[in-house]
Parts: C-alpha cells; structure tokens; sequence
C-alpha cells in the first residue's frame, strides 16, 4: 500500500492523548490515526453505497454542521438520549464549542464558587 | 466532596447533562458544589417519559434527592395539549423552551439568585434566546473541568470517556444492527 505525507492541524491536548495511547499499545499516532481514518472512510461509503444517509447526518452533527434538531428530523428520532446513542454507536464525537468558550464558562463558575 | 458555597446560585440542568452523567454513573456530580439543582418539569418529562437506559435511573436519583422540580406553563400546555388528545407527537424542543421559561420566571422573581443552566456543547452553540443578566449557560465539559479544578473530581476527561462507553454498550441494545 502506497502512503503519502500530508499536513495537519490538530487539538494540542488530543495530540497528547493520542500519543499516549499510542505509547500504551505499542503503536504510533501515525497507526492510529490511518485506522480511525479508514474506519470513518469505510462506514461513511458503506452507507451510501447502502443509500443509508444516516453515518453523514451524525458527522454532519459531529462537524457541527447540523444542529441536533435537524440532525434529529433526519434521523427520525425524537430524543437527545438516541441521538447520543447514535453517535456512541458511530463512534463519533458528540460537538465541542471551541476550548477557549469552555474555558470562559469555567472562569464564570469559578468566579462563583470564589463569592463564597 | 460537597463543598460550602452561596446559597444564592442554583444549578438547573437540561436533559442533555442529566443524560450524560447518568451514563457515566455519575449524576451525584451535579450536587458537588453544595449548590441546590433544581429540575424543570418540561426536561424530566423529556428524559423519563420513555424507557430509555437511563430514565429510571434519573427519575429515582431526582425523587431521592428531592430536588425541586420547577412548574412551566410550557409543561402544563403540553400535558393538557396531550390530554385533549390534540398534539401526541413528542416536540423535542419543549424542554428548551420550558427551560428558557424557567430562565425569565427567575429573573423577574429571584433577582438576587444566580441561576447556573447546564446545556450540553451543542445546544450552546445552537441556542439563539436571550439569557438574562442572572442567568449562565455552562456545558456539562465545563462544569466537569470546573470540579476537576477544585479537586472534587480526579478527570474531566474520565467521566466523559465512561459516559461514552456505557453509551456504546447500550446503543447495540437500543439500537441492534
């Protein structure tokens, strides 16, 4: 099989898991990442050639580019507990706000915690 | 793990961070601070209404700790919608809009409170309303790390990660391939 280098940007943090893990089995990142990567190829053609629209309405959502109430009409579900399901299931990610958002929010609760 | 804190800030969690942590075992974590939660009717009727793996779970937790569960209009309209037999779909966003409800009510009669609304990323990120001066809207990954700061909890990262995998577990039962 015929590997090629390209660039990447990637989370700091999830880098640093990533190498971890990678350290704990054994592996590299650069394994990692290609199975994760073919996974995520391979399920998403599956379901089209299958003309199973489901796996991109969920990476849709993942990307943050459907929000859950659209994501939910498509799938045909009414709850936020099966959406959730469905993406454990699909092994992806539920959608994240930016660090820095995250970040502000728990300045916000600290800054209560501290009126105390 | 509880901790003393003002007595004037309330947490109120939406489905999605009740969802979450009662996946990863976990839904003590909303009382860590020492703050009261208080549920809205609206979002304990969209989490427990069906059998789910988790709507037994949240029900008792919420009737053992005897948390308050705050009355809305949007719950009692829906109720009577479904009595009357006119509306039985189940509205997925009834719980935000009970929740956003609960938001003003609480800015127009406890002024003096600090309402903390726990919403999941994308919700967040999605919601449009106004949030009144008193109210906060944190995600359930900030209010972990939030813990994890002050000690109370060993791993954001963990909690979340068990969550994820009980959520596997349990879709291949929900959801057979």
């Amino acid at each position: 099989m015929e590997t090629v280098n390209f660039t990447a940007a990637v989370d700091r943090e999830l880098l640093k898991r990533a190498k971890v893990i990678a350290a704990k089995t054994g592996t590299s990142v650069n394994a990692l990442f290609s199975a994760e990567l073919r996974y995520l190829v391979e399920t998403f053609e599956a379901g089209e050639a299958a003309s199973d629209q489901n796996y991109r309405t969920l990476l849709d959502f993942a990307l943050g580019r459907a929000d859950d109430r659209t994501a939910m009409a498509a799938l045909g579900i009414d709850n936020q507990e099966d959406l959730f399901l469905l993406m454990a299931r699909a092994r992806l990610p539920m959608p994240r706000l930016p660090d820095a958002t995250t970040r502000q929010m728990v300045d916000e609760l600290e800054a209560l915690a501290n009126r105390a | 793990m509880t901790a003393t804190a003002p007595s004037a800030v309330v947490v109120v969690p939406d489905a999605g961070p009740l969802i979450t942590l009662a996946y990863a075992d976990a839904l003590q974590l909303l009382l860590a601070p020492g703050w009261p939660v208080r549920v809205v009717d609206m979002v304990l009727e969209e989490v427990t209404r069906a059998a789910t793996p988790t709507s037994a779970k949240i029900a008792q937790w919420v009737a053992e700790q005897g948390l308050p569960i705050v009355a809305t209009r949007t719950c009692a309209h829906s109720r009577a919608a479904r009595a009357e037999g006119g509306d039985k779909r189940a509205r997925s966003n009834l719980g935000e809009l009970a929740i956003q409800e609960a938001m003003h009510e609480l800015a127009l009669t406890e002024p003096d409170t600090v309402a903390v609304f726990l919403f999941e990323d994308h919700k967040i990120a999605r919601a449009t309303f106004l949030v009144p001066d008193n109210c906060r809207k944190v995600s359930t990954r900030a209010w972990l790390l939030f813990l994890e700061g002050r000690g109370w909890i060993g791993s954001a990262a963990e909690i979340e990660r068990a969550a994820i995998a009980a959520g596997r577990n349990f879709s291949r039962l929900r959801f057979p391939p």
